[in-house]
């Protein structure tokens, strides 16, 4: 009868009208929540009941979906955006800390030690005899080392720290990239109407987390899953998760993924995010070693080809004036005095010949000429310009990060206020959505009494 | 609210490099600050250690080249009564007895001379060329020092002598110990030609000395020209290092301010944006 199902109409109106508070409930309630996406409810019309005589007699309207108000194109830009982003800023900040160990105008650098060493060198030329003179060039000597061991030192130390903190970002990652997978596949599993929306929500602050760790290409699919890839290679794919590992001794640490079967593929320079800005430094970083041992191994080898070429104050040859270790890994961290020299400084080499006197500094001049030979860099750069190479390689590359941090900052900025912009709470709409909603649950009302009052006068008649 | 946040990053490091530069008075505090310019600074701030130590060695030179100046003259002094004693007692009117005083004279002439060979500065004897850790000459007048000149570098490729091989300057081509001896002796003997004779030796060792001399002051020009080279390269570099390392602490100091006001007022405006939507009216 007509009046029963106007009153059943009734009911969808005032079930969907409930839904549609429900909902609006929900996004006010989560109008602060970090990664919330606000929903939007879609009702549809029930399928009509065709009579006998051919009419289509309306049965109410149900809801569709709840679905979540999310720009994909916007979002997946962001992500992306947010890799590079991160990436920039970790290496700048990285290189920032081990630049403390190179500062300029400090009396302990190496540039500073360097020119101090030769200095000392000038000095005894006008009294190569003297003791105090000779202390003082020994001294130097050690305080040179001591300046090159503590900036190779603090490398060494920097690149040990950022791999260790490699080690450690990737078993949080491989976490997270599992946990992705699962939610793909509950997601997969869920329907419109009960709600993949929190478990998607869930997921986005995992692939954010993941972006802002690693830098991923993100693919939303159709069937609600996502994608997650790194340079081409697919990380996450619906419910295949492919995990990330680490190889290498130190100093030379790579970042692998699983590839088919039991292979893995390195994808060092396909990193983005915090772990490529870390490998980014510790590049830099290693580069920057290489030079300073470089520095440390050439200089040593000159000066010590020329202090060997002259005589110490008993009229005999000369010995070496530094060392480094045979094995050593790092010439840099192993450059030290000669062990005998640094006891006796009157084993300092002063004169040109074995019979020559007390006064005779020619050897002297010799290892002043060490200042300005061209040793390095292919015969352009001396000793000076080949540190100040290494000061300026450093402060080039950590310009360079802050320069993409504040690029990237700013299109992340603009991507994610776009990405606001659709999915983020508006109070106001909000506010519309429920005037509205309730308008529309007690106009259901309404109809479900006047059907009550039809079906009650029908009631009365029949009786 | 994001666009503090992200404001609030970027200005938190820039007010620190500013905080920075206030407080060490220097735009370049690490290699970051310039990169470009790190190869001139370095360069600068070597070119200008070295002037102070070419200024040291300079000044030390100075001392001991007075020093040599002041024995040289008391040298030629010295030879200079020589030869005066000399003339006088090869005139044909003096007898032995006068001549054999002024022979004493001239025994106290040859110490003389002997100290002033053997001078020290600083321990080191001055005309006994590299060897200065023992005297020049010995009693008899007998060089036993080094043919070679000690030097000390005082500026770039440019040294000066701070000793003198006293075979080369003071008896180079005469023998001012023998030349006196050999008077003392005519004098003593009453020979008046062999007193002429030694008044020739005298003479070429007063020449000697005056060539001594002339070089001495020569390296005292050198000197003191090394220390004025040094002394207005110090200023120019000094001005040179400022131009590129040295900040303007009044215009890091006026960023700072702008700086902070402009946070301020981003706060003050993030705190004024309450809700007061369609839900308070509702």
């Amino acid at each position: 009868m007509s009046s029963i199902n106007t009153l059943h109409i009734g009911r969808t109106g005032l079930k969907t009208a409930s839904y549609g508070v429900e909902v609006t409930g929900q996004n006010v309630a989560n109008a602060t929540t970090e990664g919330y996406v606000r929903r939007r409810l879609a009702s549809q019309t029930r399928v009509p009941h065709r009579t006998n005589t051919g009419i289509s007699k309306g049965q109410g309207v149900q809801v569709a979906s709840i679905s979540r108000a999310i720009d994909r194109f916007t979002t997946e830009r962001a992500f992306e955006a947010l890799g590079e982003q991160s990436m920039a800023m970790t290496a700048e900040q990285t290189l920032s800390v081990i630049e403390t160990n190179f500062r300029e105008g400090d009396t302990s650098s190496i540039s500073d030690r360097l020119d101090r060493f030769f200095d000392s060198i000038t000095e005894l030329t006008s009294e190569p005899s003297d003791h105090g003179l000779r202390m003082s060039l020994r001294d130097a000597g050690k305080d040179l080392s001591d300046a090159v061991n503590r900036g190779g030192e603090a490398l060494v130390d920097s690149i040990r720290r950022a791999e260790d903190r490699v080690k450690d970002e990737i078993v949080s990652i491989n976490l997270m990239l599992d946990e992705v997978e699962t939610l793909n596949r509950r997601i997969s599993d869920s329907d419109a109407v009960n709600g993949p929306g929190d478990l998607m929500d869930a997921r986005d602050g995992l692939v954010e987390k993941i972006a802002n760790k690693i830098g991923v290409d993100v693919d939303y699919r159709g069937n609600g899953q996502v994608s997650l890839f790194v340079g081409g290679h697919a990380l996450v794919q619906d419910v295949h998760v492919r995990h990330l590992s680490t190889q290498g001794s130190p100093g030379s640490l790579s970042v692998k993924m699983e590839a088919g079967g039991s292979g893995v593929v390195t994808i060092d320079s396909l990193l983005k995010g915090e772990l490529g800005g870390i490998m980014k430094a510790r590049d830099q970083a290693e580069s920057t070693l290489n030079d300073l041992d470089t520095f440390a191994q050439e200089f040593v080898d000159e000066v010590n080809l020329q202090h060997s070429s002259g005589f110490d104050a008993s009229g005999v040859p000369g010995l070496d004036f530094f060392s480094i270790a045979a094995a050593a890994t790092n010439a840099s961290t192993s450059m030290s005095l000669d062990a005998v020299l640094a006891d006796d400084s009157t084993l300092i080499a002063a004169a040109g010949s074995p019979s020559a006197e007390v006064g005779d500094g020619t050897n002297l001049d010799n290892m002043l000429a060490v200042e300005d030979n061209a040793l390095f860099s292919g015969g352009n750069m001396n000793s000076r310009e080949f540190v100040a190479s290494i000061y300026s390689d450093l402060g080039n590359a950590i310009v360079g990060f802050e320069v993409e941090a504040a690029t990237h900052g700013s299109i992340v900025t603009d991507l994610n206020s776009l990405k606001e912009a659709t999915s983020k709470v508006d109070l106001d709409e909000e506010a519309v959505s429920l005037i509205k909603y309730q308008a529309a649950y007690q106009a259901a009302a309404r109809i479900v009494t006047a059907a009550d009052s039809l079906l009650q006068e029908l009631m009365q008649t029949v009786r | 609210m994001e666009a503090l946040k992200s404001s609030a990053t970027s200005m938190g490091s820039r007010v620190a490099k500013l905080n920075e530069q206030v407080a060490t008075g220097k735009r370049i505090n690490r290699p970051s600050d310039d990169p470009g310019r790190i190869s001139q600074l370095h360069n600068v701030r070597q070119q200008l250690s070295n002037q102070g130590v070419y200024q040291k060695n300079a000044g030390q030179a100075e001392q001991l080249l007075n020093v040599a100046d002041a024995a040289l003259k008391d040298l030629h002094s010295t030879m200079t009564d020589a030869r005066e004693l000399a003339v006088q007692y090869s005139n044909e009117v003096y007898h032995g007895d006068q001549r054999a005083d002024a022979a004493q004279v001239v025994d106290s002439l040859f110490g003389r001379a002997l100290s002033s060979a053997n001078t020290k500065f600083n321990e080191r004897y001055i005309f006994a060329g590299t060897a200065y850790d023992d005297q020049a000459y010995d009693s008899t007048g007998t060089y036993n020092g080094s043919t070679d000149d000690p030097e000390a570098v005082v500026g770039d490729g440019l040294a000066v002598k701070t000793g003198f091989d006293g075979s080369g300057l003071l008896t180079d081509s005469s023998d001012m110990f023998t030349a006196l001896d050999n008077l003392k002796t005519a004098l003593n003997t009453d020979d008046t030609a062999a007193i002429t004779a030694a008044l020739d030796d005298i003479d070429a060792a007063l020449k000697d000395v005056e060539k001594g001399m002339v070089s001495v002051g020569g390296e005292m020009r050198r000197t003191f020209d090394a220390q004025d080279l040094a002394s207005n390269l110090e200023v120019e570099l000094t001005q040179a290092k400022a131009s590129i390392e040295e900040t303007d602490v009044v215009d890091a100091y006026s960023k700072l301010m702008q700086l902070q006001t402009n946070f301020d007022a981003a706060l003050q405006v993030t705190s004024m944006q309450r809700y007061s939507g369609l839900f308070t009216r509702i």
